[in-house]
C-alpha cells in the first residue's frame, strides 16, 4: 500500500454540477421536512456499476485499512453535463459496513481537496476545489 | 425538486438502481449482490445498501 497522500487533482468540471437532494424515507422527526441527503453517484474507472454516495463531512475516527484509489463521480441524471469527473485520494475501507443505507462516503478527506460543493436550499452544486479560493481569497 | 427513493420492502438489502431508480436486483450481501450482477451481466445500475425506515442513514462515522 502507497502512503497516503490528499487527493489533487480533478479536470474537466467547466461549469457547476447542480444536483437535487436524495430523501431517502428516514423521516422528519420534529421537522417540516424530510431528512434530505446530498447524494452523487461514484465508481472506479470504466466500472458497469456506481454506487450511492452521500457528502458528509461530519463522523469520527476509526481504525481502519486506507487506500489511494482513483474513483469518479457522475453527472446529474438526466442531464448533459458530460462525462465523469475523475479524482485520485484515500478511500478507507469499513467492513462490515456500518450504516443503515448508502455504501459510500465522501468527506472532507479526498472528497473536498478535488470539489467544492455548495449546499443551497434546494439542490447542492459541485465544482472544482480551486472556485472555493477564487471566489474567497484569503486576505 | 427532490429525488425521493421509496426502499422500504428493501430495508436493509442491498439493491442495484436501474436508471428510473427502480430496483433491478438484490441480495442480502453486497458480495452476493457483485455476484449476481456479474453473472446476469447487468449493467448501468447504482448500487447502495436500503435504509431501514425511521433510522438515520449516517451515523458517527464519515
Amino acid at each position: 500500500m502507497r502512503p497516503y497522500r490528499a487527493s489533487r487533482w480533478c479536470t474537466g468540471l467547466a461549469e457547476a454540477w447542480l444536483f437535487n437532494y436524495t430523501d431517502f424515507g428516514e423521516g422528519r422527526g420534529r421537522s417540516p421536512q424530510p431528512v434530505l441527503r446530498a447524494v452523487v453517484e461514484v465508481a472506479t474507472p470504466l466500472a458497469h456499476a456506481t454506487f450511492q454516495a452521500v457528502i458528509d463531512t461530519g463522523g469520527a475516527t476509526n481504525e481502519v485499512p486506507i487506500y489511494e484509489s482513483t474513483l469518479e463521480v457522475r453527472p446529474p441524471s438526466g442531464t448533459a453535463a458530460g462525462r465523469p469527473i475523475a479524482w485520485r485520494g484515500a478511500v478507507a475501507v469499513l467492513d462490515p459496513w456500518p450504516m443503515q443505507g448508502t455504501a459510500v462516503l465522501l468527506g472532507q478527506a479526498g472528497f473536498l481537496d478535488a470539489f467544492t460543493v455548495t449546499f443551497g436550499p434546494d439542490g447542492f452544486a459541485l465544482e472544482p476545489a480551486s472556485t472555493f479560493r477564487a471566489r474567497f481569497p484569503i486576505a | 425538486m427532490v429525488r425521493t427513493l421509496d426502499l422500504a420492502d428493501w430495508a436493509g438489502r442491498w439493491v442495484a438502481l436501474d436508471e428510473h431508480d427502480h430496483v433491478a436486483r438484490d441480495a442480502e450481501t453486497l458480495e452476493d449482490l457483485m455476484v449476481i450482477l456479474d453473472a446476469e451481466g447487468v449493467e448501468g445500475v447504482s448500487i447502495m445498501r436500503a435504509p431501514v425506515p425511521g433510522e438515520p442513514v449516517v451515523y458517527g462515522l464519515g
